[in-house]
Formats: structure tokens, sequence, C-alpha cells
């Protein structure tokens, strides 16, 4: 379209069917034109031409389907602007994903101009602005990628007299110069009609009727006015939908007009067609009175925008010519192209925070799927790797659903994954398989939850990677397997790449390849436990996974437990390196308890939590010194700061997202305030430099604790072998009884070793 | 120069470590109500002065809020005293008065207050505020001691006391214990005190260390440590071998100040005196304890084990003797 003027010309050239009409109005029209509708959206920046696309194309009355289905098409929006100046802008409705239609992927290509969209409720408006003066001419590409659904709105049994909008509805009753709600004629046909009505249903179909059948379709013009329809008796497509909102309106429902585009495979399209929504209850039911349809839609109705708003608002500076290429295609072409979410959909990729962590959720989902694949990360998986699974996922058939996210802490990592487990408890109770993978022995807690929550999970098949000592897996692995009565437990007790755990899924998936066969392509070598591996096991065995299926199933958390079990080795490891090396501590307990503490927050959180508490708390507590208060109310005031550091702590944890810090809480506070105390009254005794250095000190053998029980999996360990807590008593009796020297006392006295001797005799 | 090995197994022969003694001397040999005992320093003085040993007299103790008043008479009677908590540990808390001036106080770091300031402290003290473990103490008011002329000489900044080491009740080992400026007046060789060993039959200084390493001038005014000799030294390790008949601890340290005009008192006992004894001496403990037969020990005299502990160390001295 070069000129307005020759605009419905061009267009009435082009197509056999109705003519569509295209009107250019002046920016003062267009304000009067759309003021109504435009109540709820702001004016676009510089509004110049308006272009309304809505024509007629009309239509028989159609019965609801009695199958739903769900065609996918690909539609290319291109608008050709010959010349353009800097600063010129074309503004265009864009489809949105909803119940209905679902925007795949979409694609963008304009040289030459910048693009950004703006979602305006309901709608999404796409902004280009030219970059650069450009004489040749170029081209805006947007193509979308969509998969539509048949519809069918349950019209919600309302009484007529029990409609009452809501405030927020009411602009839905406003009247518009093409919708005039206020025209005598219109109020008193609608009036007329429904006066046997008694429900909404009734009423708006007694509404739908006269509108549908009684006004004879023709071509008409976009911006055809309701009162004028009514008036001549027929109207084109969008004319009847003004009608239908004008009255529905009138009589107190209210209503809103849809613009979009009926999609044909192979063709050209740009008149947009238009329906009605009437607002019932808390639906949004769709009425087509041009097409006629009644509380349903058709597969090939694709929606671009609500309101009664032209599709495109542009610069009057620049002329443009646009059109839909519509091709019908294949659903796997459609999911298959690199997808550049929507937002809508990007919403839904990214997934919720998890306690500060951003989990994520890539999901495939296909027609008929002969099988779903559940998969649990606790690692970033690339997009390529993500792509790769979603990819063979769809060719193979298969649902697949991937959460991952990034872990602090191990005690975190086991909290998240079995949160994740719970909030996605429906897709997992669906799943053929479960696929758990950490790093570490994580994964073995992680569908406890399942337990927990007493699913039984029949056939399901359950794979879980991480790094632990086989004969840990059978115990661990033997109380899910009891708990869940899963079909098999398969058990990958090294650390695998998620591609090769999924290809070995797949395969035994798709092609009953035994996953052990499968895996050792990828150098996997899984331990499969069934019931006769746990009729295997010893009687001792046997009970402690009794003990810890009761437990689980009583909802003690067996992190809990764990942080038990540990405690007496901690303590042990204290007593090793007391009395064998020789580091000198605040007391045994201290580090014991921050060592439990630094489990839970991961150690470079929990160093940093013990410093700026330690820190922080000496200092109060040499300000107290002057106060010269008793022993008892100091530790009562230290505590006090201590709680108040670990609530700010919290505070900053949660304003920035850092996990550890917002489960600070378990930070033992106790313990912390008597390391403060300790330190205060070290520093009296032996200076300044000897408290840091005890300070140091306890710290560095929490650190170490942490250190050897988080590397060697000792937690995981001593659940599965509590009776390994009585080789640590052995360690402290043997220790108890040791009287040799300690490393660092070969250090201090070392001096006393060399030869020089005493001044004198 | 003696290789690695051989210094670490020279360590391990002679040095006692904190493994040896908790297990060996401290749980075998000091029963718990006795270390309950020497940690109170008023009923210490109290059992030592029984026994007849020089103690700094106690001008008065104060257990409960309502002795305060008879503080403020006593404070009154003396120019110079100590203030001190009965359980305090590491001299916090400690109060030194050491003249008047007008009717001010004037304490040993040059500070003046007032005798109600004095009072305040007794009732901080009395309130456990410089109790470490226990929340209520006593304060103890004590004549203050004044440096002997010779040791005074080597510290400038405080009271030297010495160590002497009793095992089985015979005195095995001794060292000065000199304050600096780096150890804020205070004796504690953790504070940076400086730690003169003596050779146990002469009292002589043999061996100094001060931040566990050698030196042979006093850090603050360069005093060579090799000259000094203990005063009245046969009477301190009498002190000391009389005092395990007073208190029958097995393994204890008394802390012994020479007064310029009293001569020596026990300042404290210590029921878990430290190891670094051993380094100030430049030598270990076990070769000693080797030769101390606790039975052979038991039936004698208090300077009857004097002697025992002089002839145990000339007779280790001899041997380890090139």
């Amino acid at each position: 379209m070069t000129d307005p003027s020759l605009a419905p010309a061009s267009a009435s050239k082009r197509s056999s069917r109705p003519a569509a009409a295209l009107k250019l109005l002046t920016l003062l029209a267009a304000l009067l034109g759309a003021a109504a509708a435009l109540a709820q959206v702001d004016p676009p920046p510089t509004a110049g031409v308006e272009v309304f696309t809505g024509a007629g194309e009309g239509a028989a009355p159609h019965d609801k389907p009695a199958k739903l289905t769900t065609t996918y098409w690909r539609v290319e929006l291109s608008v050709k602007v010959p010349k353009s100046q800097p600063g010129a802008h074309v503004q265009m409705l864009l489809p949105l994903s909803d119940d209905h239609q679902e925007i795949v992927s979409r694609r963008l290509d304009a040289d030459g101009f910048r693009y950004h969209d703006e979602l305006v409720p309901p709608n999404l408006l796409g902004i280009w602005t030219v970059a650069a003066a450009d004489r040749i001419g170029t081209q805006i590409d947007y193509d979308v990628n969509v998969a539509i659904h048949d519809t069918v709105v349950e019209i919600p049994k309302v009484a007529l007299a029990d409609l009452k909008p809501s405030d927020e509805e009411r602009i839905f009753l406003q009247a518009s110069p093409l919708v005039q709600t206020q025209d005598p004629d219109i109020r008193r046909k609608a009036r007329e009609l429904i006066q046997d009505a008694h429900t909404v249903e009734e009423a708006i179909w007694a509404l739908f009727q006269q509108t549908a059948a009684f006004v004879r379709a023709v071509p008409g013009e976009a911006k055809e006015d309701a009162a004028a329809v009514l008036r001549k008796g027929s109207g084109s497509n969008t004319g009847k939908a003004r009608l239908l909102t004008a009255m529905m309106r009138s009589v107190g429902i209210p209503a809103r007009l849809v613009g979009g585009l009926k999609l044909e495979d192979s063709t050209k399209k740009r008149a947009t067609i238009a329906w009605v929504e009437a607002r019932i209850g808390t639906a949004w039911v769709p009425f087509d009175p041009g097409g006629g349809y009644f509380g349903w839609l058709p597969t090939q109705y694709l929606a671009l925008y609500r309101q009664d708003l032209p599709l495109i608002v542009h610069s009057a500076s620049i002329n443009l010519e646009y059109d839909f290429l519509v091709h019908r295609i294949r659903r796997d072409t459609a999911v298959g192209a690199a997808p550049e979410p929507t937002p809508a959909a990007k919403q839904r990729a990214a997934a919720a925070p998890v306690a500060g962590q951003l989990v994520r959720t890539t999901s495939s989902y296909v027609e008929r799927p002969v099988a779903s694949v559940v998969m649990i990360a606790d690692e970033d998986v690339s997009d390529e790797v993500a792509e790769r699974i979603l990819a063979e996922a769809r060719e193979a058939e298969i649902n697949v659903v991937l959460l991952h996210a990034p872990f602090e802490s191990r005690y975190f990592r086991e909290q998240y994954l079995q949160r994740l487990v719970s909030n996605n408890l429906a897709l997992i109770r669906g799943a053929h398989v479960l696929l758990v993978t950490t790093h570490d022995d994580a994964s073995l807690y992680a569908l406890l939850t399942l337990g927990e929550k007493e699913m039984q999970l029949g056939d399901m098949r359950i794979v879980i990677a991480g790094k632990y000592p086989d004969s840990v897996g059978r115990v661990l692995g033997a109380v899910l397997y009891r708990m869940v009565d899963a079909g098999e437990v398969a058990l990958v007790n090294k650390p695998a790449r998620l591609l090769g755990l999924w290809e070995m899924v797949r395969a035994n998936v798709i092609n009953g390849v035994p996953m052990a066969e499968e895996a050792r392509k990828w150098n996997i070598t899984p331990t499969v436990l069934d019931q006769r591996v746990y009729e295997d096991l010893g009687w001792w065995r046997k009970l402690v996974i009794g003990a810890w299926s009761r437990a689980v199933r009583a909802q003690v958390p067996l992190q809990a437990l764990n942080l038990i079990l540990v405690l007496p080795v901690i303590a042990a490891i204290i007593v090793i390196v007391r009395t064998l090396i020789g580091i000198e501590t605040f007391g045994t307990f201290s580090p014991v308890i921050v060592a439990l503490a630094f489990l839970t927050t991961g150690l470079q959180w929990g160093l940093a939590i013990f410093a700026v508490i330690v820190s922080i708390g000496a200092a109060v507590r040499l300000l107290l010194q002057r106060a010269r208060l008793h022993l008892v109310a100091r530790l009562g005031i230290l505590i006090a700061v201590v709680a108040a550091i670990m609530a700010g702590l919290t505070v900053v944890g949660a304003s920035f997202g850092i996990g550890p810090l917002m489960n600070v809480s378990i930070f033992p506070m106790v313990i912390m305030s008597n390391v403060i105390e300790n330190f205060t009254s070290s520093r009296a005794q032996f200076g300044t430099r000897e408290a840091v250095r005890l300070t140091f000190n306890t710290m560095l053998l929490a650190a170490i604790c942490y250190v050897a029980i988080e590397t060697t999996g000792l937690q995981s360990l001593l659940l599965s072998f509590p009776e390994l807590l009585i080789g640590a008593i052995l360690i402290d009796v043997g220790l108890g009884k040791w009287r040799g020297l300690r490393l660092l006392e070969y250090r201090r006295f070392l001096g006393l070793a060399e030869k020089s001797d005493r001044w004198q005799r | 120069m003696a290789t690695l090995s051989e210094k670490v197994r020279r360590i391990r022969r002679e040095v006692l470590g904190l493994n040896r003694r908790n297990q060996q001397f401290m749980a075998h040999l000091n029963p718990a109500p006795l270390v309950a005992l020497v940690d109170h320093k008023a009923r210490t003085k109290d059992v030592l002065a029984e026994h007849g040993l020089p103690v700094p007299e106690t001008l008065g103790r104060y257990a409960h809020q309502r002795d305060l008043p008879r503080l403020t008479r006593n404070v009154d009677q003396h120019n110079d005293f100590v203030l001190k908590p009965a359980r305090g540990a590491g001299g916090e808390g400690v109060m030194v008065i050491a003249g008047r001036s007008n009717d001010r106080l004037v304490k040993a770091s040059g500070a003046s207050l007032h005798v109600r300031d004095v009072v305040s402290h007794a009732a901080d003290i009395i309130a456990g505020a410089f109790s470490l473990s226990q929340s209520r103490d006593e304060a103890l008011l004590e004549r203050r001691l004044v440096a002997d002329r010779v040791l005074g000489a080597f510290s400038p900044g405080g009271i030297p006391d010495v160590r002497v080491v009793v095992i089985h009740g015979v005195p095995i080992m001794a060292m000065l214990r000199l304050p600096t400026v780096a150890s804020d007046g205070r004796a504690n060789l953790h504070m940076g005190g400086v730690g003169v060993g003596i050779d146990l039959p002469t009292g002589r200084a043999v061996y100094a260390v001060w931040r566990d390493q050698e030196i042979a001038l006093h850090p603050d005014n360069q005093q060579p440590l090799a000259s000094i000799r203990i005063p009245f030294w046969s009477d301190i390790l009498l002190m000391a071998s009389r005092s395990a008949d007073a208190i029958a601890l097995g393994y204890f340290g008394i802390d012994v100040v020479i007064d310029a005009r009293l001569g020596p008192a026990i300042l404290e006992v210590n029921a878990r005196p430290g190891l670094s004894i051993q380094l100030a001496n430049h030598r270990g403990l076990r070769p000693l304890l080797a030769r101390l037969n606790p039975q052979s020990a038991a039936g004698l005299s208090p300077a009857a084990r004097v002697s025992l502990g002089i002839e145990i160390v000339e007779a280790t001295e001899r041997e380890t003797a090139p």
C-alpha cells in the first residue's frame, strides 16, 4: 500500500472473497473512533495512521465439535516499508498464547529497525522504530509457529438477574462510537430479544441468533458500526460482532471484541475477522456471530488482539503494505523450529525460584506420547544438551520434563531436590521413568519425599545417579525401593553426564534395550535394585532399611538423622586433631556444632557467616565489658546480638537471593554466642593474638570436619551402616590413652633440640 | 648440626607433652576437689597460711554487697593495696593502688581515682564481672607486693614471679617470669612475658625465651638476663616443697613473688602449670621425671625433697653433658 487512498482498491483486487476493506484515518478520527476501546490502553506514543483490518467472512452456525483437534500453523506477517525516516515507527498487535492457542516459537527479522514489545494487557504490542534512514525500502518479518486447539468453553450457569459485573468489568459495558450501547434502537431490540431469557446463556443465545442468522452477511467496511448493521439488517463479520457486543452490553453483559485471523493453508491474508467474548462469571466465553460459533472456537481461529483496536498503527511519514502468509504445518515442524519464546512462553520456561535458587524447567510434550520421562539434575544443564534431549524426545514421541538448578550446599541440595519433587508430584506420578542425577549422594534422598507421601509407583523405573559407594546406594536405594514400591531402581554410582543417562533411558523406553546395555556405551554401569537384591541383604541391614523407611513415613527428614549420626564422627575427628595434631580450639563442642552448621550452609557461606557473627559479636562484647554485667546477662545480650545479625543476614539473603543466607537461622545461635564469649575471655587471659588464633583454629577445625564429611560421603555411609559409630567410639577410646607428643608440639619444642645449649652450667 | 629426625627423636625422648601431662599427671595426681581449691585464691591462701607458708597479707574478703561498707573502712587504713577477684584468671580485674595523693588514690599505672571507684570495682567483682566460669565471685583485698630490688631491675612494667613446678612433692623445674611492656605488666608467657630458665641447684638464670624464641637481653630495657640470680633461692625451693604438704596435689606449680620488704611469698598455686617452662629451661621434663620415684619421695621431709630434686637435676645434667 503506497498511498492510503488506494488501499481499498488494491485490497479488493487481491481477493475474490468479500473484499477486505481498509480505511486509514487521521489522528483525530482515530482518537474519536477508538476512545472507548482505548480506555484501558495507553495511547500510542506518536500515533499516526491506524489500520483497521476487520472485514467480513460469513458462515452458517456450527455445532460444537465432538472431537477436539489441534492444528499447527506457521503465520508469517510481513510488512513492507518502502521508505522510512529515522524515528518513524510501526506498532502492531501480536498474538499471545492462551487457552485456545499456543505460540510455540516466534522469529523476528527487521533490518534497519529497533524492535521492542510491550505487554499491554490483554494484548502484546510490537513496536518497530526506524533506526536509520532507508531509501531503498525494507521489510519487517514477524513469524510465529502456533498450535491451535478446538476450544469449547463451558458457559457458566448464571441467572441473568444474578449477573453483577464487577467494577473492573464495567468498562466492558461502555459505549463507543462503533459500539453504540446507548443507541435506542439497539437497546429496544436487545430487550425485546431477551424478554423470555432467564439465564445469561439464554440471553446471549437470543442475541447471537439475531446477529448470526437474521443479519445478512455482506462484505463491509472495517469500521462498520453496530447501529448501522442493525438498521441495514446486513453487515460484515466485524459489523456483526460489534452489533452483538453492543446488544450484550446494553443488557448488562460485559463483552469485548476479539480481532483475529481465520487461517487457511497456503493463503495470503490481510483481512482480520472479529468475534465477541462475553464475561460470564470468571470466564471469557467466545461467540462468533459471523462464523457461527457459539461458546467455542475452531482450531483455525487465531486471536491477534482483544478490544476494538486497529491492528496496525504507524507514523504518517511512512507508507506500508502488509500481509499474513499462512501455512498449515506438521506438529514436529512447529515445535522443532528454533524457538525464541514469546514473553508468555518464556515465563513458563523460567519457572519459579525455590528458596532463592532459580530452578529451570525445560519440557517438551507430544500429542500421543509413548512414554514420559522426568529428569531432575542439580547442575546447570547447558542449552545445547537440553536442546538435544528435547529434540530426541520429540522424535521418539516421548514427553520429557527436565528440572535443573545449581545448589550451594549439600544440605540445601537435598532440600531443594525434595521440594522440587514435591512441587512436581503430578508430573512424576505420570512418568514412566524418573531420573535424578546429582554430583554427590543427594540424589539418593531426593525421591524419599515420594515415600513420605506414601506414593506407590507401580512399574515406574527410577534412575539415581550420583557419587556414592555401591554399598551405600544399595541400602538407601532399598529404602526408596521398599517405600515407593517402584518397578525397578537403577543406581548409577558415579556422577554421569546427563546426556548419557538420557540415552540410556531413551534406549530403554523406546527399544526395550536393558538400561545396563545402553549404559555401557556411555561408560556407565548401573546397579539394578529389585526384590531379589533386597532379599539378599543381611537381617541387620534389613532392620536399618526398615527403620529409616519408618522414619521417612513419619516425615522425619533423613537429613536430620544424618546430622545426628554424623555428630559423634565429627567429635572423633576433633579428638584426632586435638590430640594428634594439637590444634587448640574453644573446647570440643564449639567446633563440632560449627561444623554441623557448615554442613547446612555450605563451606564458603558458613565461613563468611561465622566470621561476620564472631567479629560483630566480639566488638559488641568489648563494649559490654565496660558495663560490667553478670555472665548470664552478658550471654543473654550476646544471643540477642547474634539473633539480630542472623535476622539481618536472612534479609540480605532474601534480598539478593542467596539461599544459604536465607537459612542462616540453622546456624546454632547459642554456640556462636559462646564462641564470642570464649573469644573475649581468652583475649583477657592470653591476649588478642591468642584469642584470634583460637577463633581461627575453631573455624579451621570445623572446616576440616566439613571437608572430611562432604568429600567422603560420610553421612550416607553412616545412614547405611550406623554400626560405624562403634568405630568412632573406638577412636575416642584409643586416643584417650594416647600419650605421645602432638604434632604441633614438635614444632614448638624444636628449639629445645637445637645444638645451642644453656648459657652456663 | 643435628638432622631433623635426630631432633624429633630428642624431643620425643625429653619433652613432656600435653597428652601425657593430662593423663599421667593431672588426671592421676590431681583430685578434682583440690583443683577447685587452688582455683580459689582466697581459700588457697588460707590453707597455705595454716601451714605457715608466707602469702601476701589479706586485708579483707568481701563475698556480698553488704560487705562493701567494711571495704570502705579497710581501704582508709592502707596507703597501697591490691583488689582482685578470688577466682579471676590471667590477672583480669586486678586493681593495684600504689599510694595516695590528697584524698585520691593513685593506681600503679599513675591514674588517680576515688575510694568509691574502688568500692564499685569490688561490687563488679562480686557480681562476677571478671569471673570467667562462675557467675558469682569474691573480692579480695591484699597488701601490695613491691618487687625486690634485684629482680625489679629486670621488670620495669610489673612484678616478676618465680614459677616452681612440683611433682610428687619434689621441686623439679623453675623459671622466672618477667613482665614486659608487651605483656601489659603481667607475667604471663602467652601474653608476651619473658620466661627465664633457672638452674634448680643454684638459682641462676640459664636460658630465656620470649615468644618461644631464645633471647639474651630483656626486650624492654636490654638488661642481660644471664646475670640474674634469684634471691632467697633455697627458701623458695623449700616453700615449693612444703606447699605440697599443705595442698596434696601431685603435680602443680607455685608462683612466688619476692617482696622488697617481706621476702618471698606464694602468690598463687596452679594445678595446670603449662609446659613452656621446658622451653625456658632448654630442657625437657621427661628425663627428670624418669629419675623421680614417687615411692622414694613419699616419706621424705620437705627439705629432703628439695635435695632430691637438686640431685635429680644434677644427675640428669651430668648424663646429658657432652
